[in-house]
């Protein structure tokens, strides 16, 4: 039974936004407000006449509080040469001030420094001491890193048993068998063999292209079960994941039917994607086919990216967006209840836009005012000599954004500076950086500069909701200010998935002309609001949520 | 008026080359030729309309677009399909032909992803009787607009329509495990699905194969490729085909022998017809004496209980590799219980 709470007399409707500084001069569209925050990282492919196929996937990036004070932090993965040495480039880490201006930390970060060539990252506090922990993806041994709650890590690998010597990818920690510690889910990717590279293309000069993953053999992704004392173990098969032969890039941990236990979505790369139902007791059946999350509607098998989870259509359900490569869209798979999908890409009005580019990091998130969640997307091709072979296609691309019409359908919409400059995007990740509770932009791109972008709806009413357990729904009732009008909408608490990404684990709730009455947790309480709350940041504690 | 005949002549001899050229996949240089040509002339139309469908057959849909540019509505259907593979979805659908069924099937897709649905219903209807009849792929675009208007039923006998043009058709199979499943029929949707899902790697291995082929169209070891993967989805006539042609387009014997060792096992174990494939290596160690089609063709031979055949195949094999330890208890095997 829900208990209700009314909580009467909260004043943080009527709080100012503090000025930050990247207080926006005036409304408008998406702004590069890179150097503003003090974040200069460029990303080193360290890419080679051979034309390793690792040198053009990475990298990724993620958002925390690792120095334990409140706002968010940014870790930058670095690739370097493929074979690292001492010298060589390693991860940034950079602190906030919580005002949006960053500093860069990284000699004080402890082995978050150590060279090797990275991917992606999951970011959680697994030895439940209070301070996040990063899993680090690389092409080479993973690290798993135990933080201090003070912006530096240690490496914690051997003693955890985890042994992941392959070419891994995205990562996350989620609680898959409910024992109230986070397990670790990471996908890999291909065997390259970088002594001897293949050749693909033509054997002219400047035509060697990197070659298409059905070149390579796939690998199993894995599973980690966390013991609880620090340890891990491999639980793959144990826990019913099964994917011989897939080729992950992304993952998605959510609770996708609502039942109350964290489900697993992989995008595998031309290889058929998983859907993996969470049964309870670390158990988990494969319903990909049930689900129709597999391939598209055509029955393809897509290069599968990143993944972005929300609820676009306002029916209460949490849907799958996922990019793919060119000549294919993007996919929208909408949630028909429980776990069964459907490809509604071309009834979403994504179809025509997403086909040309390579999607690759993605989010679902209010981004130009109002509640209703938008897409954004960045783009950018594998091959960087694509225009030798297809003169309509390019190695940089603009990104992408759509305004969520709260329906199921997306109209693209001006995107400022943000798809402005054809890029080389891969990471993508949501997270507010200046403490006003709407959330920034961060893009990565391969072997180019991580760029910081406010959107449209900065200077918005907006709340942050942030402590909820990971993966746990929130359905949220506003109000019209000024009317009787009401509306519910659907969030899920959990970094955002993206591609090697790590998206802030927090809520925002951007309002615009909206007021928040209610937020109900699923299978939990439900606490009203009156007069309704139109800003601030409230935290879940002793099962209510909490003014800060 | 000589030299006028000679320019012509010059002309003549020079599309006569490009179009060679073209015919023996050596693309860059005919599209050069044939540009070069162009340029001397750019009044002649064939020239050009020919010389912007190869720009389309190679993936510059741009250059077609320039070179179509001076034509009139002649040209609309290769500019439809230029735009069309640009993505350009607006301005692809005036101008598609869908009098042809790659023109219908590109401007049904293009009304699709552009959301003209009812545009798209009316052109599927009024596709022809004898396309109908003959393309999978119409019925499956009638299976998947069935489904969106939320009648599984009609989907499923869509589908079932396509898969009898098409047993391979992907899609269709899909799409019907997927109606099977919304019109309540769990048990046989599951295992239609779960058929797609064995069909789907070798549809992947089809088509990674025909993108190799596109890129290089006289590469005999993709040809190869694409044969091999043909046969795996039971085309058997289609792969022995492309396997004909991967044969005339080796250029030597490292390339010859792996595409003879795969027709003579598609021969044995996809055919079930291993003296057909010992037959095929036999004539061509008459050209290419080598100790592995040698020695394949000695295990066919004892598919067929020939062992005599075999003995003669493996010592034949012998001669070349003396060396040889597999060769050798080959033949020792046979030997021995005589």
């Amino acid at each position: 039974m829900r208990r209700m709470l009314v909580l009467l007399g909260l004043c943080a409707c009527s709080r100012e936004t503090p000025p930050t500084a990247l207080a926006p001069s005036a409304r408008g569209g998406f702004q590069d407000i890179t150097l503003a925050t003090g974040i200069a990282f460029r990303h080193d492919a360290g890419q080679t006449s051979a034309k390793h196929l690792p040198e053009t996937m990475g990298a990724g990036a993620g958002l925390g509080d690792f120095d334990s004070d409140g706002d968010l932090d940014l870790i930058a993965i670095q690739g370097g040469p493929l074979t690292p040495s001492e010298g060589s480039p390693v991860n940034r880490l950079f602190q906030n001030d919580g005002r949006g201006r960053f500093r860069d930390q990284t000699e004080r970060s402890g082995d978050l420094a150590t060279p090797g060539y990275g991917m992606g990252l999951a970011i959680g506090d697994c030895n439940a001491d209070g301070a996040l922990d990063v899993y680090l993806t690389r092409l080479g041994a993973d690290l798993l890193l135990f933080g201090d709650g003070k912006a530096s890590f240690r490496d914690h690998t051997q003693a955890s048993g985890i042994d992941e010597p392959r070419w891994t990818t995205s990562a996350v920690f989620f609680d898959g068998d409910q024992d109230g510690d986070l397990d670790l889910f990471v996908t890999s990717y291909v065997a390259v063999d970088l002594q001897k590279p293949l050749w693909c293309g033509e054997r002219r000069p400047g035509w060697r292209s990197y070659c298409h993953p059905d070149a390579y053999e796939g690998l199993e992704d894995r599973y980690w079960k966390n013991l609880g004392d620090g340890r891990f173990v491999d639980a793959t098969g144990e826990a019913g994941f099964s994917d011989p032969g897939g080729k992950g890039l992304g993952v998605a941990a959510s609770d996708l039917d609502g039942d109350g236990r964290v489900d697993l979505y992989v995008a595998n790369d031309s290889t058929e994607n998983r859907l993996y139902h969470n049964l309870g007791g670390g158990r988990f059946e494969d319903l990909t086919l049930l689900s129709g999350t597999g391939v598209d509607r055509y029955g393809r098998t897509e290069a599968s990216m990143g993944i972005a989870v929300g609820d676009v259509d306002g029916d209460l359900d949490l849907d799958l967006f996922v990019t793919g490569f060119d000549d294919e869209s993007d996919t929208l798979y909408s949630s028909q209840g429980g776990l069964l999908f459907d490809d509604t890409t071309h009834q979403s009005g994504l179809e025509n836009p997403t086909r040309l580019p390579v999607g690759f990091g993605c989010v679902l998130e209010s981004l130009l005012g109002g509640p209703t969640l938008d897409l954004a997307i960045a783009n950018g091709h594998i091959i960087d000599n694509i225009e030798l072979y297809h003169d309509g296609k390019s190695y940089r691309q603009p990104a992408l954004v759509f305004e969520g019409l709260n329906n199921g359908r997306f109209r693209e919409a001006p995107g400022g500076d943000f798809t402005a400059q054809p890029l080389v995007g891969r990471g993508l990740l949501r997270g507010d950086l200046d403490g006003d509770h709407v959330p920034e932009l961060i893009l990565t791109q391969c072997n180019g500069p991580l760029i910081v972008y406010r959107t449209p709806a900065a200077g918005t009413r907006a709340l942050t909701l942030r402590g909820l357990p990971r993966h746990t729904r929130v359905y949220a009732t506003l109000q019209q200010a000024g009317g009787d009008q009401r509306r519910r909408i659907l969030r899920e608490s959990g970094p955002e998935p993206s591609y090697l990404c790590s998206g802030a684990d927090e809520i925002y709730l951007v309002l615009g002309e909206w007021r928040l009455v209610e937020l109900a947790i699923e299978r939990g309480a439900t606490q009203r609001f009156d007069p309704p709350l139109e800003r601030g940041l409230f935290v879940w504690q002793d099962g209510r949520w909490q003014p800060r | 008026m000589e030299r006028m005949l000679a320019g012509l002549l010059l002309t003549v001899l020079l599309a006569q080359d490009a179009s060679r050229l073209w015919g023996e996949g050596r693309r860059e240089e005919a599209l050069s030729l044939r540009a070069e040509e162009l340029a001397a002339q750019p009044e002649r139309a064939a020239l050009r309309l020919e010389l912007a469908r190869w720009q389309l057959d190679v993936h510059r849909a741009q250059a077609a677009l320039a070179t179509l540019e001076p034509l009139d509505r002649r040209a609309d259907a290769l500019r439809g399909e230029a735009h069309y593979k640009l993505a350009q979805y607006e301005a692809a659908v005036p101008l598609l032909d869908s009098s042809s069924p790659e023109g219908l099937l590109q401007k049904l897709d293009a009304l699709e992803a552009l959301m003209r649905f009812e545009e798209c219903d009316a052109l599927l209807k009024s596709a022809s009787q004898s396309l109908w009849n003959s393309d999978a792929r119409l019925w499956s675009t009638e299976g998947r607009r069935r489904a969106r208007l939320q009648d599984p039923a009609g989907a499923v006998q869509a589908f079932e329509r396509a898969l009898a043009l098409d047993p391979v058709d992907g899609e269709a199979l899909f799409g019907l495990g997927r109606a099977q499943l919304a019109a309540g029929m769990r048990e046989a949707g599951l295992a239609t699905m779960a058929r797609h899902r064995a069909l789907l790697p070798k549809l992947d291995r089809w088509d990674f194969a025909r993108r190799a082929v596109d890129l290089a169209p006289r590469h005999a070891a993709n040809l190869a490729a694409l044969a091999e993967a043909e046969s795996e989805l039971e085309r058997y006539e289609r792969a022995e085909a492309l396997y004909q042609t991967a044969l005339e387009c080796a250029r030597s014997a490292e390339e010859r022998v792996p595409i003879l060792l795969r027709l003579a096992r598609h021969w044995n174990e996809s055919r079930g017809q291993p003296e057909r494939g010992h037959a095929l290596l036999i004539e061509a160690l008459a050209r290419t004496p080598d100790a592995r089609l040698w020695v394949r063709a000695g295990d066919l031979a004892l598919l067929g209980a020939r062992t005599d055949e075999a003995l003669r195949c493996f010592r034949e094999a012998e001669k070349l590799r003396p060396e040889d330890a597999a060769i050798r208890s080959r033949i020792q095997r046979l030997e021995a219980p005589r």
